[in-house]
């Protein structure tokens, strides 16, 4: 199975939001103790959920634990679900708290394990932008660049960290972002901006244009 | 300003490394199942008695199991040493010339079974002193002569 998480997230997101009184019919059937129903959600959501966890915490054994978790925490809450926001957005909530706990609690031993690049990235255009410039990057090669670029993000704040990561990779706007994260698009706008700014010293050598 | 977005714009670019980061094929074929299955066992967990909720804790936390082995050789070293130092328990369970111990245990007496004063359970005052109860004057000891 090939599959790539450079999946544009618009698309999966119309993809939700054309059925979302099938998705409810799927949660309601779900609180019923119908795990057929919620295996369908698992497995629509899956992907997102498992990425998120994982850029978040540069480690594939952390973050399959704690997506495990998430889903099955969210099945356990379903009858608590009002269905005031998108069932997705409630269980990125879920997925978003318990990584921050475990990385509040693991603070001062982060250790990365991270998963192998797909090959369609040396065809990614804005990659070949990147790497065919003469700098630095260029003769690092992808894996240096990935070590180094987790490493960066890993110095971030929780919360400068997961607002790079749900825009800036997963793709979210900033009013999905505010709703994830319980603050106003402002306060993501801000952190979004402290976040790359940070970003770009902690990478200043790899960021440098010819 | 401008150089800022440029630089925003390289920073951008580099983040889309993240997303070709992809866990090990097949991965995400059993992620859902294996959701499943602990949501399922969970249910059955729940379902079960008590007791075996208890033993499941203490097999899968082996720290329990050993803390409760502690605390009971603690309890019972504990018994031990009080049994010793303190001198009623010791009559009557740590000294073996007791006359308790003596009455019930032939050996504690010396070995010789003489020792032991006899009870004859045919007689009505040896069986009322046996059992801490007065004669019964209506009893009388059945005589088995002819009349001769």
């Amino acid at each position: 199975m090939t599959m790539t998480m450079a999946e544009p997230i618009e698309r999966n997101e119309a993809e939700v939001t054309s059925a979302p009184a099938e998705e409810m019919v799927l949660v309601n059937r779900a609180r019923r103790g119908d795990l057929k129903a919620y295996d369908e959600l698992i497995r629509r959501y899956q992907e997102r959920i498992y990425a998120t966890v994982y850029h978040m915490t540069a480690n594939h054994e952390d973050a399959n634990d704690l997506a495990q978790e998430a889903f099955i925490k969210a099945f356990q809450a379903l009858k608590s679900f009002k269905g005031g926001s998108s069932f997705y957005t409630w269980l990125y909530r879920i997925a978003v708290n318990k990584t921050i706990n475990f990385l509040k609690q693991r603070k001062n031993r982060q250790h990365m394990s991270l998963n192998d690049i797909d090959f369609n990235a040396e065809h990614d255009p804005d990659l070949v932008a990147l790497i065919s410039d003469k700098t630095p990057r260029r003769e690092a090669g992808l894996n240096e660049l990935q070590e180094k670029l987790n490493a960066a993000l890993l110095k971030l704040s929780e919360s400068h960290r997961l607002a790079v990561v749900l825009h800036d990779v997963q793709g979210l706007s900033h009013e999905e972002i505010a709703n994830v994260m319980h603050c106003n698009i402002g306060t993501v706008r801000s952190r979004l901006f402290y976040a790359r700014q940070q970003l770009q010293a902690l990478l200043a050598d790899y960021l440098k244009a010819t | 300003m401008s150089e800022n977005e440029n630089n925003f714009e390289t920073l951008r670019q580099l983040l889309a490394l993240k997303r070709h980061e992809i866990p090990p094929p097949g991965y995400f074929e059993d992620f859902s199942s294996s959701i499943i299955a602990r949501i399922r066992a969970g249910e059955t967990a729940q379902k079960m008695p008590w007791l075996l909720r208890f033993l499941q804790i203490l097999e899968s936390r082996p720290a329990y199991p050993a803390a409760l082995a502690s605390s009971l050789c603690v309890l019972l070293l504990f018994g031990i040493v009080s049994v010793e130092q303190n001198p009623e328990f010791a009559s009557v369970w740590g000294n073996p010339s007791s006359n308790y111990i003596a009455d019930l245990n032939p050996t504690a007496a010396g070995g010789n079974p003489a020792m032991i004063p006899m009870v004859d359970t045919n007689s009505p005052s040896d069986t009322a002193s046996l059992f801490n109860t007065q004669p019964n004057p209506l009893f009388t000891k059945p005589s088995f002569s002819t009349g001769n």
